[in-house]
């Protein structure tokens, strides 16, 4: 399987073990990345904010760029990169006439054609779970996991989608073939706050706080996600809200990269779990007692 | 506010009418059943709630509309779009109303100014590179925000983790196709639905 890989501005810099474990984790399972070359910024999550057309535009680069390596579809690990591209398709497709002229007077030729998935899609949906389940080494061993989806996994709703943006169970699906027992809880698409990480703090600290409230009462010892900033909010913001509400949470927020990697015998050092901000090898560890397939 | 309630003249257009032509969106859809209130997750910080907004934009009370501080504390999560049973896109309308303060000149209020700043800055940064550069946004923001002590601690912490890396910029081969590809976008036709 060849796709075009989108890694996108984060996973250069405060995301780069999502970049390391997204590349080690397909390496183990077979899927052959190509990454977009030259790619720009997304535009996320200001360019939206401020012209539609201005997002488009940012986004048809990259998707002319992709649709260059001669691969079918784009894959970007990125929650919001993901959602951006989609946006730019999707539009494309509605005012075909009117953006392809913007987009040349911009210098990009591309008129659509593109499929944009995000990887967890890749590797459920197209991958698929059966696959991965043959390629384990190791299995998460009951690990208890709040799977937590955000907002743009499953939305904007008007675009087609791989998974129910009220209810979503790609990550749970894939937890539990990686032998995790998956929680039930209500807070799985409620949002981290996302970008206002840098400007509003305090609303940030709010909403991750609730979170994690609600996967420590449903018995969860970490969080599995599919995004960037999902990431960054809940496991650096972490200690702040336990300062705030005078609690302690230690609960690791992994990457499902990181852990399909692990379960697929990826090498451990690849997949950067010792640059996630709350301590998070020592649960993987402890579960390697219980871990074999 | 006199402004407000005042009858808008002939040729004038109403606040229904560009957010329209911005965004698409038929405000006039929207009953007020409040699902979009009630599913934001930040609707606890907002001066004016999100089914108020679309209310205020039928009402064509867009001095009021645009001076809250809502539309700068929308996290553009969506779930308001995501929910309304008549398919009314109130995370576009945000973004409509947004535009049209940033356009008119109407100031962002005090807590809603360090978004603004977020925002600018951001889209500046991609302008210069065609990456973002999250270091660089950062001190830009911290500069013109005058935020210069929120997250040191938090910094330090990521430098140790080498997830931020001064030294570093990305950019793309040729930066001069980013401001091509901003003029088109922004001095095109208008956005048409």
């Amino acid at each position: 399987m060849r796709v075009a890989y989108y890694p996108g501005c984060s996973l250069e810099g405060t995301a780069i073990e999502y970049d390391e474990s997204s590349q080690a984790m397909c390496e183990a399972l077979g899927i052959e990345l190509v990454e977009v070359p030259d790619w720009s910024c997304c535009g996320a999550s200001s360019a939206h904010f401020v012209n539609h057309d201005l997002a488009v535009a940012l986004g048809a680069r990259n998707l002319a760029l992709a649709q260059g390596t001669g691969a079918e579809q784009v894959t970007a690990p990125c929650a919001a990169c993901y959602a951006r591209l989609k946006f730019a398709e999707y539009k494309l497709a509605q005012e075909p006439e009117r953006l392809g002229r913007m987009l040349g007077r911009g210098g990009v030729d591309y008129h659509g054609g593109m499929r944009v998935a995000s990887l967890l899609e890749t590797v459920v949906c197209d991958f698929g779970l059966e696959a991965v389940k043959e390629r384990m080494v190791r299995s998460l061993g009951g690990l208890k996991v709040a799977c937590y989806y955000g907002c743009l996994l499953v939305r904007p709703t008007e675009m087609p989608s791989f998974d129910d943006s009220e209810n979503p169970r790609s990550l749970d699906n894939l937890m539990v073939a990686l032998g995790a027992e998956p929680v039930e809880w209500p807070y799985r698409i409620e949002c981290c706050g996302g970008g206002l990480a840098l400007g509003r703090a305090d609303i940030v600290r709010k909403l991750v706080g609730d979170i994690l409230d609600e996967a420590v009462a449903a018995g969860a010892e970490c969080f599995v996600v599919a995004c960037p900033l999902c990431q960054g909010n809940l496991d650096w913001r972490q200690t702040e809200a336990a300062a705030e509400r005078a609690r302690e949470y230690n609960l690791p927020v992994y990457y499902f990269t990181q852990l399909v990697g692990w379960c697929c015998g990826a090498p451990p050092h690849k997949l950067g779990i010792e640059k996630l901000m709350t301590p998070a090898t020592a649960l993987l560890e402890r579960q390697l007692a219980s871990s074999q397939v | 506010m006199a402004q407000d309630t005042k009858a808008t003249g002939a040729g004038e257009k109403t606040l229904l009418g560009q957010v329209l032509e911005i965004s698409g969106v038929h405000v006039e859809h929207c009953y007020q059943c409040g699902k979009c209130t009630a599913g934001c997750p930040v609707a606890y910080e907002m001066e004016i709630p999100p089914q108020q907004m679309m209310r205020m934009v039928q009402l064509n009370l867009k001095e009021r509309a645009l001076r809250a501080n809502t539309v700068w504390v929308c996290a553009s999560c969506e779930t308001c779009s995501a929910r309304c049973p008549m398919e009314v896109k109130v995370a576009d309308v945000m973004d409509a109303l947004r535009r049209l303060a940033v356009e008119e000149g109407v100031p962002a209020p005090a807590e809603g100014r360090t978004m603004s700043v977020f925002h600018h800055e951001f889209l500046e940064g991609i302008k210069r590179w065609g990456r973002l550069n999250e270091h660089e946004l950062i001190g830009m923001y911290k500069l013109k925000s005058g935020k210069l002590l929120d997250d040191v601690g938090l910094g330090i912490r990521l430098f140790g983790k080498q997830k931020i890396k001064p030294w570093h910029f990305a950019k793309i081969r040729r930066t001069e196709e980013m401001a091509q590809l901003f003029a088109a976008a922004l001095s095109g036709e208008s956005e048409g639905h």
